[in-house]
């Protein structure tokens, strides 16, 4: 088990409000392995960044267990998580409301490591510059404040922030979905480079299939704060089997109008089942919800295929 | 000709702010045909949602248009006076915006905000009103009707309330609707139903249809026709197919090549800086002046639009040093 970074086990997070519960994530298990990339997707309000935020020990979860670096958290409080905040980092969606417009960029990029009291003054500076070399912005970016820049510097100086404290785990939460699609690119690029250079392990949140596909390992599909499929990626995009993972798929627009078709797949979106789904093991690493397959009709699907492959 | 539903032609528009002068639109020429779903691709900024804007006369109060003419039906419409502009606008042309929590009145049920073109322009009766509503919101593809007139904005989800405004937009049954950036904060799923309400709209009336996006796949998927804007210039124009076989201006190719295709499994996402003016031409001729990049907002330097290929237009710099040779 020494393979494994982060483990999530039956992990649930509720809110309530006046209208009464509202099960944001509910019985959601997970392994992410050291030095992967575990893609979420799913539309808004599937849970999606309640379980990063969970797992990260930003809200309390209701049930459940989460271990990193084969220590339970769960239950720790706010000082004794202060080390593991240095280990977990995220990088969030809006880079026009993530950063304080009072600071100056070398401000932000120094404050983690104030709070965790590390190096003195002079190092901290040479940490920040060093840190917006290797994110791309120019030195003098340390003394400007953050409405000089645009949004996807912006989205490089919250990357930059997160990387600071060098941490072993990165929750990515839609890092891209508020720029442009070049800019997009670019910011995907450095991400992935950041990646090999500092050995991250990364949780990569996001609502478009062809970003989460372009970034992870593994593949998680969320549906209304339930866990409905899990594979490695190249898995899951060719032979995807609960209905609305293939519903995600089809409505992916293809960039080729040659194959333009207009008889694709219904979207099919099921409605809750009222407990979590037990996720079964398919072959090829590949765990689909129980109660959305019929197992029998698979089990013979699945023996063709291996008979094709041979 | 008589074909065009609608056609712009040089169109220039410009902004005041603090008393200096800011082009945002510059020699804008395009066409629409009966039938036709046209896209005008370009990013934040390129002045792809002026130029939609001009088309109906919604500029702010300090952008006007300079110069060029826009045509609907063979009529002018920027010598039209405010009046009739009314009895077109969400009559034979209307527009989904691309916020729609912000274009819906939040004190208003929704099925009574939908039918307010039917009674302004189409004077249907108070009586009839009602039932047109249901008809539009189960054509919109809401199951219940019944229960979704009685909604308030607030009460309806992101892609809901964009058909809400899809359904509002069509309820005059116009000719043309411009769909400025329809599904940019949507999801996927419901993105595609959204673009293929849209779609089945078109197909069933023979109307047209603007589509204005930053998003090369939905071009695929939904376009006939691609005009692509960067610094309010139209840079390269062709059908769809075209576009994507053969893209000339490096603009073109940086914003094909910069999208995530899980099919073909790429290593590493092209990123526009690989696609610079610098050192790029095509036929000995120049895209823009080398020290140009695309963060250049306003492309003054001189330029115009050159046939490559037979309906395949793209826009080159005019070399200074031709010039004076010619001259």
């Amino acid at each position: 088990m020494d393979n494994l970074l982060v483990r999530a086990q039956n992990l649930s997070k509720y809110f309530s409000d006046s209208n009464g519960v509202h099960k944001a994530v509910d019985g959601v298990s997970l392994n992410i392995h050291r030095g992967e990339t575990l893609g979420v997707v799913g539309e808004s309000g599937s849970g999606k960044t309640t379980l990063g935020r969970t797992i990260m020990r930003l809200y309390k979860p209701e049930h459940g267990q989460i271990w990193f670096d084969g220590k339970e958290i769960t239950k720790l409080n706010d000082g004794k998580l202060r080390p593991y905040r240095r280990e977990i980092q995220m990088i969030f969606q809006n880079p026009y409301e993530s950063l304080s417009p009072r600071l100056t960029v070398g401000e932000i990029l120094e404050e983690p490591l104030y709070i965790q009291k590390i190096g003195t003054k002079k190092e901290r500076m040479d940490k920040a510059l060093s840190m917006l070399e290797k994110v791309g912005l120019p030195r003098n970016s340390y003394q400007r404040k953050i409405h000089e820049f645009s949004g996807g510097q912006r989205q490089r100086i919250g990357i930059a922030r997160a990387l600071i404290l060098e941490p072993k785990f990165v929750i990515a939460d839609e890092p891209v979905s508020a720029l442009d699609v070049s800019v997009q690119a670019q910011v995907l690029n450095l991400l992935k480079d950041l990646q090999a250079e500092m050995n991250l392990t990364c949780l990569f949140i996001s609502h478009d299939l062809s970003v989460v596909h372009y970034m992870s390992d593994r593949v998680a599909v969320m549906y209304l704060g339930h866990l409905i499929e899990l594979a490695p990626k190249e898995e899951l995009y060719r032979n995807p089997i609960h209905p609305y993972t293939k519903s995600l798929l089809s409505s992916i627009p293809v960039p080729d109008p040659e194959r333009r078709n207009p008889y694709r797949e219904p979207i099919i979106l099921p409605e809750k089942p009222l407990y979590p789904p037990q996720l079964v093991h398919v072959g090829n690493e590949h765990y689909v919800s129980a109660n959305m397959i019929n197992i029998k009709d698979f089990e013979i699907e699945n023996t063709k295929k291996q008979i094709s492959y041979i | 000709m008589d074909q065009h539903i609608l056609q712009i032609k040089n169109l220039r528009v410009s902004f005041n702010k603090n008393k200096q002068k800011t082009t945002a639109v510059n020699d804008v020429s395009l066409q629409i045909e009966k039938g036709q779903t046209v896209a005008l691709i370009g990013e934040s900024g390129s002045g792809k949602s002026i130029t939609s804007l001009s088309v109906l006369q919604l500029l702010p109060s300090n952008g006007q248009v300079e110069r060029g003419s826009i045509t609907f039906n063979g009529k002018e419409l920027l010598k039209k006076p405010e009046k009739e502009m009314r009895e077109i606008r969400g009559n034979e042309i209307s527009m989904i915006f691309q916020d729609a929590i912000a274009s819906l009145n939040p004190g208003m049920k929704v099925g009574v905000q939908i039918t307010e073109g039917l009674k302004y322009h189409k004077l249907v009766p108070k009586e009839e009103l009602k039932t047109e509503a249901l008809q539009l919101l189960e054509q919109v593809g809401f199951k219940n009707p019944a229960y979704i007139y009685n909604q308030y904005p607030d009460q309806l989800s992101g892609g809901m309330k964009q058909r809400i405004l899809i359904a509002m937009a069509i309820s005059c049954k116009p000719k043309l609707l411009i769909a400025d950036e329809p599904t940019t904060a949507l999801d996927v799923t419901i993105q595609r139903q959204v673009l293929d309400l849209i779609d089945l709209y078109k197909t069933d009336l023979d109307a047209s249809v603007l589509l204005i996006t930053h998003d090369f796949g939905v071009v695929a998927e939904y376009a006939d026709w691609v005009y692509v804007m960067l610094g309010g210039h139209i840079v390269e124009s062709a059908d769809v197919y075209t576009i994507f076989k053969n893209p000339v201006h490096p603009y073109t190719k940086a914003l094909i090549g910069s999208i995530p295709n899980p099919e073909n499994g790429q290593e590493r996402l092209k990123s526009i800086q690989d696609y610079t003016f610098e050192d790029t031409s095509y036929d000995g001729k120049k895209f823009a002046p080398a020290t140009y990049t695309y963060e250049s907002s306003s492309f003054d330097a001189p330029s115009s639009l050159v046939e490559v290929e037979p309906m395949h237009y793209v826009r080159f710099y005019d070399d200074e040093r031709k010039v004076v040779a010619i001259g």
